[in-house]
């Protein structure tokens, strides 16, 4: 009898130990293509305030830029193999509501790994939309320097319309930050900057550098 | 053998030219020596050589302001070019970049030449550097070397005057509020006399008189019945004696057990209050009114009894406090005047006492207190006390 009931008791400890073993995922999960960029020094677990609005504001330019960004998003991450950190759309929506600016803004934290396939994507997606980025802030150098509104330039006018009506649209208006940017000067101004961060996202180190430059004043 | 690199991008060509190391015959060989090294920008005349030391320069600063423009967090960039960082890179108006370099011509006099970039030609300059540190078939010893910034070095949102204000209106709102506060009167607390004080009140009283009267029970009937017993029974009377002296819960039993105990005095009428120290009075108006008729009629009768037709035996109104349980029991009473306290027991009030069998424990039923007088006419007049109206 006790002999019975032992070895019933092995047999379940086997079964819930393979058990254990199907559900839970490898310990080394995350995508060795997160491995190229260093993990900084911050004084918590979390992205800072920052890079999470930073990231999600990057994506948005991308989206005004191309129609299609954000299934294009999923599909990068996907050739990257970094399903296992972005895997869906939902799973995006969530990462990128963690901008505290936006409507739905989550509570949960974003992660360092998730922060770092937002990177890689930004900068991959960026680098196929070079020609895009630079023609239009040539454009808008010219425009400058002649002194004339941006509508003269179709696809710049197209670029900062579109960009202001997605943050419009995604962004909650009673904050602070999203106030600041209340007018459409303003709004064109924050396109402009994310288009010439996104330029510089298109280099040869362009993750290196995006990477680094969002933990700017935030390591210890 | 002397070869060229060439880092051509649309808006900025970077060739550098130097010594190969090694094996002549390989071209892609790392550079050792680096001779020569030239920016210029197609589209403008503008041209920029120097050495090694300019090529190290433009490295550094044109990849910390790539940074800085990246994030927003101004780099610790030098303004003006100087012997230790001969090339600066410095925002002007719109959206454009000024470009310095210290250069030393052939003739060794050094010259400061000034270059303006837009985003897209400091792009491609940063680019071309990148390709330089990214390219470990020239210069292996160089690399891409960027790190976050340190905390110390972020620019806060707002300059300090601006959040000073938010905490300044803060706190002489604060300092204002405090003194408009201090010139409102502090309000006056009046005590509500609450029942339960009243009733803590009667029970003090009550057991001063206690020990008066302490003496009188001493001498009451056990001794009579010890004289003729045994020495034993002499014994346990002398502790029933003492018990009836010290404890008053065996006085309480003692009196009930005998059969004249009818008549209760005030020390058990007191022992009774002491339960009801802690009893919440009635609010019900409809029900103090019921009890207050009934309290009437029944001490009148009561009242009546006693004097069974003859003369009241006392000359002046005798005014007590009585406690009344909900169902209209007298739980006890305290004397308001001196010819109350005297003629206590021509009064029905000791009989109608109720005496609770455990009267140590405390009570939660409810009580109404009401202030009755008898009059030497033999009327009774049953008045309410209303807690609020005392004091």
């Amino acid at each position: 009898m006790i002999i019975r009931l032992t070895t019933g008791i092995l047999m379940l400890l086997t079964y819930s130990r393979e058990d254990m073993q199907v559900d839970s995922p490898p310990a080394s999960s995350s995508p060795p293509i997160l491995e190229t960029l260093p993990s900084p020094n911050l004084p918590s677990q979390d992205c800072p305030r920052r890079v999470r609005m930073d990231l999600d504001l990057l994506i948005l330019a991308i989206e005004s830029l191309d129609v299609a960004g954000s299934e294009a998003l999923l599909k990068v991450s996907e050739q990257l193999g970094l399903q296992p950190v972005i895997p869906g759309r939902v799973k995006l929506w969530l990462i990128r509501s963690t901008n505290p600016l936006r409507r739905q803004s989550q509570r949960d934290p974003l992660t360092i790994d998730q922060a770092k396939a937002l990177t890689l994507v930004i900068c991959f997606l960026a680098k196929r939309l070079t020609v895009l980025i630079r023609q239009l802030l040539l454009g808008y150098q010219q425009l400058q320097d002649q002194n004339l509104s941006a509508e003269h330039h179709f696809r710049l006018a197209e670029y900062l319309q579109r960009f202001r009506s997605l943050f419009r649209a995604r962004m909650n208006p009673k904050r602070a930050g999203v106030i600041a940017y209340s007018t459409d000067d303003k709004l064109d101004e924050l396109a402009i900057a994310m288009l010439t961060r996104l330029l510089f996202c298109t280099g040869t180190q362009g993750p290196q550098r995006l990477w680094s430059s969002l933990f700017d004043g935030e390591v210890v | 053998m002397t070869v060229q690199r060439q880092y051509i991008l649309p808006n900025c060509n970077l060739v550098i030219e130097g010594l190969l190391a090694g094996d002549e015959g390989d071209p892609t060989s790392p550079l050792t020596v680096v001779l020569n090294s030239e920016l210029s920008f197609p589209g403008t005349a503008d041209r920029l050589s120097g050495g090694r030391e300019f090529l190290n320069a433009i490295v550094k600063t044109v990849s910390d302001y790539g940074q800085s423009l990246l994030s927003g967090v101004p780099y610790p960039l030098e303004e003006n070019p100087s012997a230790t960082q001969p090339v600066t890179l410095t925002p002007t108006d719109k959206h454009r970049h000024q470009l310095v370099a210290t250069i030393a011509d052939a003739d060794g006099a050094a010259t400061q030449k000034t270059v303006d970039l837009n985003s897209v030609q400091l792009f491609d300059l940063m680019e071309a550097v990148d390709q330089l540190l990214a390219d470990t078939a020239t210069l292996p010893d160089m690399s891409l070397q960027v790190s976050p910034l340190n905390r110390r070095h972020a620019r806060p949102a707002e300059p300090v005057t601006k959040r000073v204000i938010p905490a300044a209106v803060g706190l002489s709102t604060l300092a204002a509020s405090a003194a408009l506060l201090f010139l409102v009167p502090v309000p006056e607390f009046e005590p509500q006399r609450s029942d339960r004080e009243d009733l803590s009140e009667l029970v003090e009283t009550e057991s001063d008189n206690l020990a008066e009267s302490d003496a009188s029970t001493a001498t009451d009937p056990p001794t009579d019945e010890t004289d003729a017993a045994a020495p034993e029974t002499e014994q346990s009377a002398e502790v029933a004696s003492e018990a009836t002296d010290s404890d008053p819960e065996a006085s309480t039993d003692n009196e009930v057990a005998e059969a004249d105990a009818a008549i209760v005095d005030p020390v058990t009428a007191g022992i009774a209050l002491g339960r009801l120290s802690s009893a919440p009075a009635i609010a019900d108006d409809d029900l103090l009114n019921d009890l207050e008729a009934e309290l009437e009629s029944k001490l009148e009768t009561a009242l009546a009894d006693l004097s069974d037709g003859d003369e009241l035996p006392f000359e002046e109104s005798l005014t007590y406090r009585v406690a009344v349980s909900e169902t209209g029991d007298i739980l006890g009473y305290k004397y308001e005047n001196d010819a109350a306290l005297e003629n206590v027991d021509v009064t029905p009030l000791p009989a109608l006492t109720f005496v609770p069998v455990d009267a140590d424990s405390a009570s939660d039923e409810r009580v109404a207190q009401f202030r009755i007088t008898f009059d030497p006419d033999g009327t009774v007049i049953v008045e309410p006390i209303d807690a609020d109206a005392e004091d």
